[in-house]
């Protein structure tokens, strides 16, 4: 284990001295669990590229000040979203508000909807979540932050949080409930 | 602390996170592309910073030892007064016949030393050896209406003359006249230890040297070790032949040349000569570069599906069509060249790039003397910021074209430039300096093509010493 570490921390200095044998290295090892990140809050394929590489570049522009090597993947990890984030301020600063007009409050829907839908399809319902709704979703559910943290992140009220993760999952529930009708219409 | 996901939530993390996809490998092409780009502009941020920091140590060094200098002439020009007014009398009084065996202790004679050249005879009248003085041995000679100090202590290697400020001269005569009847023997052999034929030498070297002691009103101001100087340049040599290609339409195609052109350039420049052979300079100038490719009756054929002339230039191609062309820009119907209803047509045009550019050269130079002639070997960069660059087309019988081709060139280039400088005394404080100089861009300045100017001119320069 120790000698993975070391190994590890070898790489990075590598690619801190800009050796590109090293930064492809690293690239491997990290690109997919990043790629999936960029995913979740981008609103198509597209845009999640464009994350991808923008965050790539400022990992390895900002690898000399990573003061603890050990931090790496949880570093790498903060330095997408942060980057996804941002991207998501910068594609939306001349729209207008968003204004969910989610009547019902989904309740009832039962979480084995979930596994009969393929990845690739809650993935696209996730993206088509409205931004800030997307960025709370995947910051709360998927990165485990709390609403407070979210709030300071985002800089917004902790109920302006809460009120967009709910509103996230309530959009989820009812397209997933109507994905599940259609599926149940074909069905019969 | 730790939060609790509802089922659903914890389904929809489940299931998000289930499966990977993997990004394209061409996300790695470009992911990399971009990095090694960006490695470039880091190495040449850091170029930027290397020159910056090495003018900022020259400029360091050069001040901090023109204050050095300075303070250093002040305190040799406060012993000089000390011992030709207080402590030489005293001195000198002990002088005696009696005491001649112990050693000298001061010597006074007139006496003939041969100049080396030969021109002339230089009468040294007055000489004395201060033994008491801990710190140096100074001897001081009388040449005509000017004293001069030496260091013995230095004699064999490192020889300081200095002259002393008229007002001394009158205060060294009495001690001439008590030094009047000293042996001429003995005088003689300190003439010898002092290798007078060396300071006869001394006398015309003193010109390009960096004696480090001087006085005010010396005539050997020059020796003064930092100048300034002031310097117009003309360069009318022509350089730069390109040798383009020009496909017009797609019916003839023919080759011709570009010449470049360097035309008047005015620079202020600043040296600090260190030692006696060693010269850095910095400085600020203009340059304008131009280039001209002049076409004269050369037949040309338009393809009236393409509809336009192509060109190419040293910084780069380009399209016009018939709306470019017009002699009456008023009255559409007076264009004489209608490539719809002519395929065939005689060009004369000129075609001509106005590169205007700030420079600051970084030189190093070897300084040497012949007779009066100071020559200066000099090499070193010149950093060329780009300030404007215009493109004009000016084809026969219609209006020219004016184009800014800035952005298609590079900004901040550096250029390596060798140059040879002849100085001819003029005045205690001028020299006229004639120097043929070469310099070329290291690397292109076009982001297009290959343009890497040359210049081989004649710099003319006045130069005032400080």
């Amino acid at each position: 284990m120790h000698k993975e570490v070391q190994i590890f921390e070898a790489l990075i200095d590598r690619c801190i001295q800009r050796d590109e044998k090293a930064r492809k290295e690293l690239y491997d090892l990290f690109s997919a669990q990043m790629f999936n990140v960029c995913l979740r809050y981008a609103k198509n394929r597209s845009q999640a590229e464009d994350i991808f590489q923008d965050a790539f570049i400022k990992v390895f522009e900002n690898l000399p000040k990573l003061s603890n090597k050990n931090q790496f993947p949880g570093w790498i990890k903060r330095v997408f979203v942060n980057t996804a984030i941002d991207n998501i301020r910068l594609n939306n600063k001349y729209e207008s508000n968003e204004h969910l007009h989610v009547i019902e409050h989904f309740s009832d829907v039962e979480p084995s909807i979930i596994d009969e839908m393929a990845h690739e399809d809650l993935l696209a319902l996730v993206q088509e979540l409205p931004p800030r709704a997307k960025i709370v979703f995947n910051l709360f559910v998927i990165e485990g932050y709390s609403h407070k943290e979210i709030a300071e992140e985002l800089g917004i009220n902790i109920g302006t949080s809460k009120s967009h993760l709910f509103d996230a999952k309530n959009i989820l529930k009812s397209k997933l409930l109507i994905k599940e009708a259609k599926l149940f219409s074909i069905v019969s | 602390m730790k939060r609790e996901l509802d089922p659903f939530e914890s389904k929809l993390k489940e299931k998000l996170q289930g499966k990977a996809q993997f990004p394209e490998d061409l996300l790695w092409k470009r992911l990399n592309d971009e990095l090694l780009r960006s490695d470039q502009q880091v190495a040449s941020k850091n170029r930027y910073w290397i020159l910056g920091a090495a003018l900022l140590v020259f400029i360091s060094l050069g001040t901090g030892y023109f204050i050095g200098v300075r303070q250093e002439a002040s305190r040799h020009l406060a012993v000089n007064t000390a011992s030709s007014t207080s402590k030489l009398p005293a001195r000198l009084h002990s002088v005696s016949p009696s005491n001649q065996s112990t050693g000298i202790q001061a010597l006074q004679k007139k006496e003939t030393v041969n100049n080396l050249q030969g021109k002339q005879t230089n009468s040294f009248e007055s000489l004395s050896k201060n033994e008491l003085n801990r710190n140096r041995s100074l001897a001081i000679v009388k040449n005509q209406d000017q004293f001069y100090t030496i260091d013995l202590a230095q004699v064999n290697t490192k020889e300081n003359i200095r002259t002393l400020p008229s007002s001394n001269v009158i205060e060294n005569a009495n001690m001439n006249a008590e030094l009047a009847d000293a042996p001429s023997t003995q005088l003689q052999d300190l003439f010898d230890d002092f290798s007078m034929e060396k300071l006869a030498l001394r006398k015309s070297a003193l010109l390009l040297s960096s004696n480090t002691t001087m006085a005010k009103g010396s005539p050997y101001k020059k020796h003064f070790p930092m100048f300034l100087s002031a310097s117009v340049g003309f360069q009318p040599t022509e350089n730069n032949r390109f040798q383009t290609d020009r496909i017009y339409g797609s019916g003839s195609k023919f080759s011709g040349n570009e010449k470049g052109l360097s035309t008047l350039n005015v620079k202020v420049g600043l040296q600090a000569q260190l030692g006696r052979h060693f010269e850095l300079g910095t400085g600020l100038g203009t340059a304008n570069y131009v280039t001209k490719q002049t076409v004269q009756n050369q037949i040309v054929e338009i393809d009236p599906l393409v509809n336009q002339l192509n060109f190419e230039s040293s910084i780069s191609s380009f399209e016009i069509n018939e709306d470019h062309l017009q002699d009456d820009p008023e009255d559409q119907e007076e264009n004489e060249l209608n490539f719809e209803d002519s395929t065939s047509f005689h060009l004369n045009y000129q075609l001509s790039n106005t590169i205007k550019s700030i420079q600051v050269p970084v030189t190093a130079g070897f300084v040497f003397q012949v007779n009066k002639y100071t020559f200066t070997l000099k090499t070193g960069f010149i950093f060329n910021h780009i300030t404007q660059a215009n493109q004009v087309l000016n084809i026969s019988g219609f209006n020219a074209i004016r184009t800014n081709v800035q952005s298609q060139l590079v900004s901040n280039s550096f250029y390596q430039l060798f140059q040879v400088g002849a100085e001819f005394p003029v005045s205690s404080h001028v020299s006229l300096m004639l120097s043929p100089s070469y310099s070329h861009a290291l690397k292109s300045i076009s982001k297009s093509s290959t343009l890497r100017p040359n210049s081989l001119g004649l710099e003319c320069a006045l130069k005032f010493y400080f």
